[in-house]
């Protein structure tokens, strides 16, 4: 038995190190162990090149890669070169390709498996094939090949066909970015000629890469433009458009640069991107309007909606409290992320349902729950005799508890509110999931279009910081204006002539 | 039909594992004033919280103001408008001021008006001398002070029968008698009222009827001379007989002396002892067991104290039995202690007798006392 067991460990132990201890490659000269990049297509190059002999790092922003590089945390990024050119249009310097291609990245839009998704690609497909022959899609390539991201302009389309729900991430620059509210990139000026082509006209909502391709699996959306790179496996679940772009993926490492830029520079230059340029104060402002909205709403609905299940507790139907425990412990017992998806994309699946509002009601109902449970312990501790007071002057139950027990229970139930809302605040920051920008989305956006990891974490967290002094100094507010003992004289003896 | 305001029939309640009242029969009429006493556990609060409902009674009817009150779907809530309780530890609303304590229930329940409610706080608080106290907040009161509000808020109501729930066990000594004070001006004004209390004297001053209660029932009732003074029935002369009895088992050097002063404090008040013959009976124990006895007596020593009071001489009877060989405490040579014996008890006799406690010392304490030469 213990040998069996030390055999056990052994084998362990020496998985565990066979995993971590990539023994490395050597490229030009250069020892990489570590390569960072996203799933799918550049790891299956990368694998396919190097084998296990390197450790594959999975990171999802290009802002994040250069992060991990500059730190040394990853010793390459696998990219597909226009991501390169794109981060030295964007004046990265610091940076450069090393060795060879790996292998070949082709991108292409995506659609539904459905008769209408079948429809759209082919119609797709037929111009596609129209704008290659005419050369127009050579040129197209070449010029955004160069990895410059100029400011979006959408042009007028009439919806004579109707309109496309497009699905996006807006964060793939050169191929697809958001600028000051539009579309902008290779893929956006696609799709812009192929309504143009065809008398559509388009909207989008953004949201994370898998939640898109799930919006349009499910018919929420027609078509998703997310720099998608075509794998045989995703081909599976969902029907791509003929190759859009194709380019090579390359190992990106640090180059030794000339003199380093003051810091001050840097600073002012990082501000000026996550801020300035392309309006980006306004989309942090509208994320921070947003994330507000979203907080307030729900706060005010579950707080109405907690009190209304702790009357409906009292009345003590047996089943109605036991559908409501059971509920309680249910949805304490699932991630918020899972929910709020499961809203968005089953339970509202085919109806037009916003996220704002799927996220408004998720959080609302979690927030009734939390409520629900801090008003009864909070009832519970306020001692019995005063109900048995209320009761022996000849008050309802109904009436002992709300004029006496409750205002009493507000009391201990406060501080631990306070605290909800604050937690129900930075809660909110996963409504990116579905198709939501809030602060922490539109921070995303930002440091996708900028790939600067830092400078927009940086003012989001302030921004938060700002949102919970607001929510601290409100709810100290209330706290002072509900409790009964900072009443004045007056107050108590209101109507009343001494 | 009666004109009885009360008629309790049969009243059974059980609870798992134990049925506190098992058959009580019992009217009251208008003005009575009911003392109930009677042991622990013999279902005294439960008998009152089945007279405002709070609850359930297993069997039986009650019947107020001829209507049946026990008859299922009847409004409890009305019931209780009529009905005013005081609790043992007051439960004031404590989020609310005195005057909103007292306006609550009028205001909601009987539609009075602010200004009416208000006034008449004001009244019942000029009554109790509590008009100051307005605006404070319960915890800001004395305990007195809170069982006087309690005992207003009640009154607000203008019940036709208060029942009293041990309305001065959780006072501190102090206070009780600023309460019993304010409950006796409300039984003069003619309230019904039932009290259930441990203070004999209260009990037995300002009641005009006593019920004893033992064994589930209204075991023997009668005026208060009756039940004190000539108890009819064997437990009710145990229970009136041990008010008046002290007894101590020594058994140990362990013994916990300190809580014999607490026991010795609690029969003073329950028999109205002078204040002085309590001292000088703490004092006596003091030195009598510990000081005299304990260090001569053998392995494992054995005391009986026994104390009986005489409430007309005012007088204390202490006997003390103890085990070891035949020898008068009084002749020790503990001076000091001897001394305080003498100065504080007269009537000093040993008596030597058979059997495993073969010491006897008995000695008198009175309140009008001719020091010992």
């Amino acid at each position: 038995m213990a040998r069996k067991i030390i055999l056990l460990l052994l084998s362990l132990f020496l998985l565990t190190g066979l995993c971590c201890a990539a023994k490395g490659v050597t490229v030009d000269g250069q020892e990489i162990k570590r390569i960072g990049g996203w799933p799918a297509k550049s790891e299956e190059h990368v694998r396919a090149t190097f084998h296990d002999d390197i450790e594959y790092v999975y990171l999802m922003t290009i802002g994040d890669m250069m992060e991990a590089l500059r730190q040394g945390k990853i010793d390459a990024i696998a990219m597909s070169r226009v991501f390169f050119n794109a981060l030295r249009a964007e004046g990265e310097d610091g940076i450069a390709v090393l060795g060879g291609p790996l292998g070949q990245t082709n991108y292409a839009f995506v659609f539904a498996y459905s008769e209408h998704g079948d429809r759209l690609r082919e119609e797709f497909n037929t111009f596609l094939r129209t704008l290659k022959d005419s050369g127009a899609l050579d040129e197209m390539q070449g010029r955004w090949m160069n990895g410059e991201t100029p400011s979006a302009e959408e042009p007028n389309l009439s919806s004579e066909n109707g309109t496309l729900r497009i699905a996006t991430d807006g964060s793939c620059p050169p191929l697809i970015y958001l600028s000051d509210g539009k579309l902008g990139g290779f893929e956006a000026e696609l799709l812009q000629r192929f309504c143009k082509e065809r008398g559509y006209n388009y909207e989008f909502t953004v949201a994370g890469f898998e939640a898109n391709l799930a919006s349009v699996g499910n018919g929420q959306n027609d078509i998703g433009i997310n720099a998608a790179e075509y794998t045989p496996e995703r081909a599976e679940s969902f029907r791509f458009s003929d190759v859009t772009f194709t380019s090579d993926c390359v190992l990106v490492v640090r180059a030794k640069t000339g003199a380093e830029e003051g810091i001050w520079a840097t600073l002012k230059e990082k501000i000026d991107r996550a801020l300035i340029r392309e309006n980006r104060w306004k989309m942090m402002l509208s994320g921070m309007g947003l994330t507000l909205a979203i907080t307030v709403s729900s706060v005010v609905l579950g707080t109405i909606l907690g009190f209304g299940l702790c009357f409906a507790h009292r009345e003590g139907y047996p089943l109605l409290n036991r559908a409501l425990d059971f509920f309680s412990r249910f949805l304490a017992g699932m991630p918020v992320v899972v929910l709020l998806m499961v809203f968005y994309y089953i339970v509202f699946g085919g109806m037009n349902v916003g996220g704002v509002i799927v996220s408004v009601m998720v959080f609302s109902l979690l927030f009734s729950f939390s409520v629900f449970g801090l008003l009864q312990s909070g009832a519970a501790s306020v001692a019995k005799g005063q109900t048995e007071a209320a009761l022996a002057l000849g008050f309802s139950e109904r009436q002992a508890f709300r004029k006496f027990v409750l205002p009493q229970a507000i009391l201990t139930f406060f501080p631990a509110y306070k605290t909800e809302i604050v937690s129900l605040l930075k809660a909110t920051s996963i409504v990116g999931y579905i198709a939501v920008q809030d602060l922490t989305k539109v921070a995303d956006l930002i440091r996708a279009r900028t790939f600067d990891a830092f400078m927009p974490l940086i003012v989001i967290s302030v921004l938060y910081l700002i949102l919970t002094w607001l929510f601290q100094k409100i709810t100290n507010w209330m706290l002072t204006k509900l409790n009964p003992r900072n009443r004045t004289a007056d107050e108590i003896l209101r109507g009343v002539k001494p | 039909m009666s004109g009885a305001l009360l008629r309790i029939e049969h009243l059974k309640k059980e609870y798992p594992g134990a049925v506190p009242l098992v058959d009580v029969n019992l009217t009251v009429n208008e003005g009575d004033v009911i003392a109930i006493i009677g042991p622990s556990g013999t279902g005294k609060s439960t008998l009152l919280r089945q007279i405002n409902r709070m609850e359930r009674a297993t069997a039986g009817t009650i019947f107020f103001r001829d209507e049946e009150i026990t008859a299922p779907g009847y409004r409890v809530d009305l019931l209780r408008q009529n009905i005013g309780m005081i609790f043992q530890s007051f439960n004031l609303f404590s989020h609310l001021t005195v005057v909103e304590n007292i306006m609550a229930a009028p205001t909601t329940l009987l539609g009075l008006s602010r200004q009416a409610a208000y006034d008449r706080a004001k009244e019942l608080l000029a009554k109790v001398g509590l008009s100051a106290k307005a605006l404070s907040y319960p915890d800001e009161l004395s305990g007195g002070q809170q069982q006087r509000i309690a005992i207003v808020r009640a009154l607000a109501m203008e019940p036709k029968i208060l029942l009293f729930d041990e309305p001065t066990s959780a006072l501190d000594p102090t206070m009780v008698g600023e309460v019993e004070a304010v409950i006796r001006q409300v039984a003069e004004s003619g309230v019904t009222m039932m009290i259930v209390t441990h203070d004999m004297e209260f009990a037995r001053r300002i009641s005009d009827r006593v019920l004893y209660m033992d064994e589930g029932v209204v075991y023997e009732e009668g005026a208060p001379e009756e039940i004190f003074e000539r108890p009819r029935r064997e437990k009710t002369r145990q229970f009136i007989r041990r008010l008046k009895v002290l007894t101590f088992f020594v058994e140990s050097r362990d013994f916990d002396f300190i809580g014999c002063h607490t026991e010795i404090e609690a029969f003073g008040q329950k028999n109205d002892v002078p204040k002085r013959v309590v001292r000088s009976l703490m004092m006596l124990f003091e030195e009598v067991v510990t000081q005299l006895l304990l260090p001569r007596l053998p392995e494992p020593p054995r005391i009986v104290w026994f104390v009986e009071y005489n409430p007309k001489e005012e007088s204390a009877e202490v006997s003390v039995r103890y085990n070891g060989e035949h020898f008068d405490v009084m002749e020790s040579d503990n001076e000091i202690s001897l001394r305080i014996v003498k100065g504080s008890s007269e009537n000093i006799r040993y008596a030597a007798e058979d059997g495993e406690m073969p010491n006897c010392l008995s000695l008198t304490v009175r309140h009008h006392m001719e020091p010992n030469a």
